[in-house]
């Protein structure tokens, strides 16, 4: 084993690691922003609402990310857009992530009693209020494992952004394989720092359910 | 109806209402009158239709005919021009906040204390002080007998204890009629009795109070008018000193003698 293929490009990995969590970060928040909206459109009482949301949730899940990312990237200049790299990135892997999450949001909104909202219904609460308030916050308890999942899973996708030349943690990685020839050295480092992020993902996800836990 | 409560003038009026769920006709037909200060009980075995109806009162369940009239205004429905237009569940909530209702179930919000259980929708809804309000959710757990558990979570109280503060928690958004859905149903025996006291001396202040119950003896203690129900009609009515003890039809002396044994 020869440490120094990662202590000499130290820097190199620092930089990599910083748009990986700024792709991953951007990703996550709005991802998660996004699918609130349509979990909650998913059972309205509109049909088009109800339409709309259930053709987001098929097509994102259905259609593979690097189409979109490729398509982000590459396609839209084709009408006169064009954006930058990591926009791209995090443009298509929030368009995807947000339709996984909505199906946890979903799920979660869903098990909520149903005497839950007849209790707010008839204390003459609005359904936004009563959403924001009384609903989600007991959502919360069944949302964020499969969610906080799904985040972990979408951390390490972002790997997918270095096809769309951006340098990223996983990209930088192979660059400096190709070059270096020494790949376990290499792989293990980025593994430890993926290992890392996540954890801090997972750290975040024990102070939310903390906060959402009934009181003992 | 007894006389005396039958010279007040009827707070709600229901009016032939109908409603379907799933291809069966759950109510075919309802009609009868609350007077101002009353009790109304609703009683029936099962599957007779009388959550439905008391859904229907407050418009959780909107009838598919037939009309609620509240204080003389037709619930539900608004006139523009010459014809009648339904209302937005939005348009609802403000006849909702004046009939508190009451579930089997409590559905008090599980992450909340008492006192923010019933704080909550009189500072959403009301948009009322905090401090204000708070005062008077004391006060509403002192007469539900509660005022030791202000900072209690529901999966801590009694199933007794949380049914009155659910009751607590309709009467802080100031109600003038109270709807009960079996209320005291999923309680032990022995819980059942506070929850009833409470009730019993609500109806003594003079609250409008419309209730489902399988609590007989409760029902002709304090209900001045019972309506027994029956696939979806309205069987028998009256005096619960009459109707109780000298049923006439059939259906309603086995319901009796089942509720009884």
């Amino acid at each position: 084993m020869d440490w120094t293929v990662v202590t000499s490009n130290a820097p190199l990995f620092v930089s990599a690691t910083l748009n990986t969590v700024a792709i991953a970060a951007a990703t996550i928040v709005l991802s998660v922003v996004i699918a609130f909206p349509l979990a909650i459109m998913r059972d309205s009482r509109f049909g088009f609402l109800r339409w709309v949301s259930a053709g987001y949730s098929w097509t994102t899940r259905a259609m593979p990310t690097l189409s979109l990312l490729f398509l982000a990237y590459y396609g839209l200049p084709q009408f006169g857009i064009y954006l930058d790299p990591v926009v791209a990135a995090i443009t298509g892997l929030t368009v995807i992530a947000a339709g996984y999450n909505m199906e946890y949001i979903r799920v979660g909104l869903q098990a909520v009693p149903a005497g839950q909202y007849e209790a707010c219904r008839a204390l003459g609460i609005p359904l936004s209020i009563a959403l924001r308030r009384l609903i989600v916050p007991q959502a919360m308890r069944t949302i964020l494992p499969p969610l906080t999942s799904n985040l972990t899973l979408l951390l390490k996708g972002s790997a997918l952004a270095s096809l769309v030349a951006v340098t990223e943690l996983s990209g930088q990685a192979m660059a400096l394989i190709s070059y270096t020839y020494k790949p376990i050295e290499i792989l293990i480092a980025v593994a430890l720092i993926y290992l890392c992020l996540n954890g801090v993902l997972v750290g975040v996800q024990r102070l939310v359910e903390q906060r959402y836990r009934l009181q003992d | 109806m007894t006389i005396a409560a039958a010279e007040k003038s009827p707070i709600l009026e229901v009016h032939g209402v109908v409603k379907r769920l799933g291809g069966v006709d759950i109510l075919k037909g309802i009609n009868f009158t609350v007077a101002e200060g009353s009790v109304v009980a609703i009683i029936g075995a099962s599957g007779s239709g009388k959550s439905t109806l008391l859904r229907c009162l407050n418009m959780l369940i909107v009838p598919d005919d037939g009309e609620i009239v509240w204080k003389g205004q037709r619930v539900g429905w608004v006139q523009k021009g010459s014809t009648w237009v339904r209302q937005k569940e939005k348009e609802l909530l403000g006849y909702r906040t004046q009939v508190g209702m009451v579930f089997q179930s409590f559905n008090l919000f599980p992450q909340m204390t008492a006192l923010e259980n019933i704080i909550e929708a009189p500072m959403t809804v009301l948009g009322r002080k905090r401090s204000e309000i708070e005062e008077e959710a004391h006060a509403l757990l002192r007469k539900v007998r509660l005022s030791h558990r202000v900072k209690a979570y529901p999966h801590q109280m009694s199933g007794g204890e949380q049914q009155r503060v659910a009751i607590a928690r309709a009467l802080a958004m100031k109600p003038k009629a109270m709807l009960f859905d079996e209320v005291t149903s999923a309680l032990d025996p022995e819980l059942k009795g506070e929850v009833l006291t409470v009730m019993r001396e609500l109806a003594a202040e003079g609250m409008t109070m419309i209730l489902v119950s399988h609590e007989m003896g409760f029902v002709r203690h304090v209900a001045d008018e019972v309506l027994f129900m029956h696939q979806g009609i309205v069987k028998e009515r009256g005096n619960p000193s009459d109707v109780l003890v000298n049923p006439a039809s059939a259906e309603l002396q086995a319901f009796l003698q089942r509720v009884t044994d």
